[in-house]
């Protein structure tokens, strides 16, 4: 399992080029997620994300032929691109939201940093991604599911309240390798910390 | 506390030293770890697609204790016990630390851990109950 911990605050670009350890190697643990994400909730208020047209233009331009994989994806994606964030892989069993136990502890870890007085006042985005493997409507609804499910299970088994979480998928949209849009690095999750209510 | 007690270690204890009053807990990633652990196979196997949360785990692999392996049988209510002892010692900590918030924080406003900040602040360790210093300890929150 690879986890990415970073802080984006480059170009786009600099998602192409980050680094990735192995779960197997080290795990996931609080303060590499407070390093990612504490006080970083005025780059949200700062690049003005409104998840709601977020959504709305996903939804459109996968209904357009020819925009996957686009080199100069939407303004909104890319603000969201540049926003400093924790990048997660998360095992789900195959084309479905039940994340594998394996994958628990990671959860738990995030849920332990969630509850730090560091960012116990904000709110976070849970953003779901796939790879590029089949129809791009059909993974955008895949991706929003698991999202929801690992929120699901920050707020049902390890306590972090529901007005905290917002779940968002946006299936291939985003691809972490564009170069190759099929691999495993693809699959992911993040969370970016958009500050408090 | 951050107690490194391993789950083994804690149910040890907890037949010790029976109910003791202070509660020993442990981060969530360290709780579902051990739950993991020793169970993570049979879950696959046997609770499959069923999401975690509202005890649907817990009452899984009860309903399949037969079939689990013994390792999971002996640890999985204690690995739950641990997450909920973590939950608990959440919700009990603001009631604790009320007294102290209120003698030591009165002049920051409620709302957004304003009032813990306020209370885990190096100057105020000394000053802070016992108590609320555990509980705040218990709860995770430092």
């Amino acid at each position: 399992m690879t986890v990415l911990c970073k802080k984006l605050l480059g170009s786009a670009f600099a998602l192409l080029i980050g680094t990735s350890f192995s779960m197997a190697q080290g795990r996931i643990n609080e303060g590499d997620i407070l390093k990612s994400l504490a006080g970083t909730g005025q780059a949200a208020r700062a690049a003005n994300l409104n998840l709601d047209v977020l959504r709305q233009d996903v939804e459109k331009r996968i209904q357009v032929e020819g925009t996957e994989n686009a080199a100069s994806p939407p303004p909104v994606l890319q603000a969201l691109a540049k926003m400093p964030n924790l990048t997660v892989q998360i095992q789900f069993d195959f084309d479905s939201d039940w994340i594998r136990p394996a994958s628990w502890e990671t959860i738990g870890v995030i849920a332990d940093a969630l509850h730090h007085p560091l960012l116990l006042s904000d709110r976070f985005v849970v953003v779901g991604h796939t790879d590029a493997k089949g129809k791009r409507d059909y993974n955008l609804k895949l991706s929003e599911r698991r999202a929801i499910a690992v929120s699901d299970m920050l707020i049902s088994t390890f306590r972090i309240p529901p007005g905290r979480l917002i779940a968002l998928g946006l299936g291939e949209e985003q691809l972490q390798d564009q170069s190759n849009p099929d691999a495993g690095v693809n699959r992911r999750v993040q969370l970016l910390n958009i500050g408090p209510r | 506390m951050r107690s490194s007690l391993t789950i083994a270690g804690a149910m040890v204890a907890s037949i010790l030293i029976g109910s003791p009053t202070v509660a020993q807990t442990i981060g969530y990633g360290e709780a579902i770890r051990g739950l993991t652990a020793a169970c993570g196979a049979d879950i696959e196997k046997h609770c499959k697609g069923i999401k975690p949360g509202g005890g649907a785990i817990s009452v899984c692999l009860a309903r399949n204790s037969s079939a689990i392996s013994n390792g999971c049988a002996a640890t999985f209510e204690a690995a739950f016990a641990l997450l909920s002892r973590r939950a608990a010692a959440q919700d009990a900590a603001p009631q604790i630390c009320a007294a102290d918030a209120k003698r030591l924080c009165s002049n920051f406003r409620q709302g957004g851990a304003r009032i813990l900040r306020c209370l885990i602040r190096r100057d105020n360790i000394r000053k802070v109950s016992n108590q609320c210093n555990q509980a705040i300890t218990d709860a995770g929150w430092r």
